[in-house]
């Protein structure tokens, strides 16, 4: 590495970045991959359970569902707007808007829990859940409420690794000045958040609206 | 020349805060036209993935900078994307003209024994008895 903080196989700062961006891109398309089985996990199990996901579905929380998308939606345009500001070099706004993206993921979290504690609070056991309910066999809801918990848990630990990598960039944020290096690292971050929001916008209105 | 001029200002240039707050409010009005679709009761699985799918390409294009950034990542996305088409694709092909196990029976049956009886009357229980 020299003085610059540059890889000596990179020809300049730009260079490295754009390399890291592509990184990012790779590991972001390995996500889409994991995701993308989980839905189509999600797609069998409906076709094959249709009354249970229905009859499921009504006992989520449309309202607490909604406000946590609008809530995602507005940490992903905090989080672009993060990435405008760092292009502009003004590391106040940068951190207005990170600390705004982590106060959202923060909230999104704890409606989450909210609906978790809910949920499991209503079933005598995790593993049985809604077994106290007299449905007909071929309703009953348990599958959706496994793959519920399946595809939104792999979200919420997700959201959990988002909050905890902006923590780090802001961290990092308060030592250094803003220079090309801390903007990859702002926008590689910010890439991981989108990608959150993106699977948030394909889950909700699969598990809430069927 | 002028709307070159308008163009390169609001196109070519850094992205404009204006389109970040114009996508968000998109994306805000469509998830609320997808939740009273579902309150009016026309809802319906197929549109609300095509307006998720709208919502996730308007956070692609304008809050990832797909838009303008190197095309590169533009082909790894849709490469990604086309896989998860081709995935769920098969898996629904699948599920939908394989057989299921049948407790009862212990054997492999198609969704549609009845169909299936008609197509091929060698495998139905009559007859296998009466060829015992």
């Amino acid at each position: 590495m020299n003085i610059n903080g540059v890889h000596n196989h990179f020809r300049s700062d730009a260079h490295q970045v754009s390399a890291k961006k592509f990184g990012m891109w790779i590991f972001l398309i390995t996500e889409v991959i994991l995701f993308g089985a989980l839905f189509a996990a999600y797609a069998i199990m409906r076709s094959l359970h249709f009354d249970a996901f229905r009859t499921g579905s009504k006992f989520l929380n449309l309202k607490l569902g909604a406000l946590n998308t609008l809530i995602l939606l507005m940490s992903s345009l905090t989080a672009a707007l993060a990435v405008y500001y760092a292009e502009r070099g003004s590391k106040k706004l940068v951190v207005a808007n990170l600390l705004s993206t982590i106060f959202c993921g923060i909230i999104f979290l704890i409606i989450k829990s909210f609906e978790y504690y809910e949920k499991i609070k209503n079933s005598s056991h995790v593993n049985n859940l809604f077994a106290g309910f007299d449905f007909p066999s071929t309703a009953n809801p348990q599958i959706f409420f496994k793959m519920y918990f399946l595809l939104t848990g792999f979200h919420f630990i997700h959201v959990m690794i988002g909050i905890f990598v902006f923590s780090l960039v802001l961290f990092k944020l308060k030592f250094k000045k803003l220079n090309e290096q801390c903007h990859g690292l702002i926008e590689i971050c910010a890439l991981y958040w989108h990608l959150i929001d993106i699977i948030w916008i394909f889950m909700f209105p699969l598990l809430y609206l069927i | 020349m002028k709307f070159f001029k308008i163009y390169k200002k609001f196109f070519l240039n850094i992205r404009p805060i204006q389109v970040f707050l114009i996508g968000f409010c998109i994306l805000v009005s469509l998830t609320f036209v997808t939740i009273n679709m579902y309150i009016l009761k026309y809802n319906s699985i197929y549109f609300a993935l095509l307006i998720a799918s709208t919502k996730a390409l308007i956070v692609l294009l304008i809050f990832m900078g797909l838009w303008k950034d190197n095309k590169m990542h533009l082909l790894n996305i849709l490469l990604a994307l086309f896989f998860i088409v081709l995935l769920i694709f098969f898996c629904m092909l699948d599920e939908n003209t394989r057989t299921y196990i049948s407790w009862e029976k212990e054997n492999f049956l198609p969704q549609k024994e009845e169909l299936f009886y008609k197509k091929f009357p060698m495998y139905s229980n009559d007859n296998i008895n009466k060829n015992e």
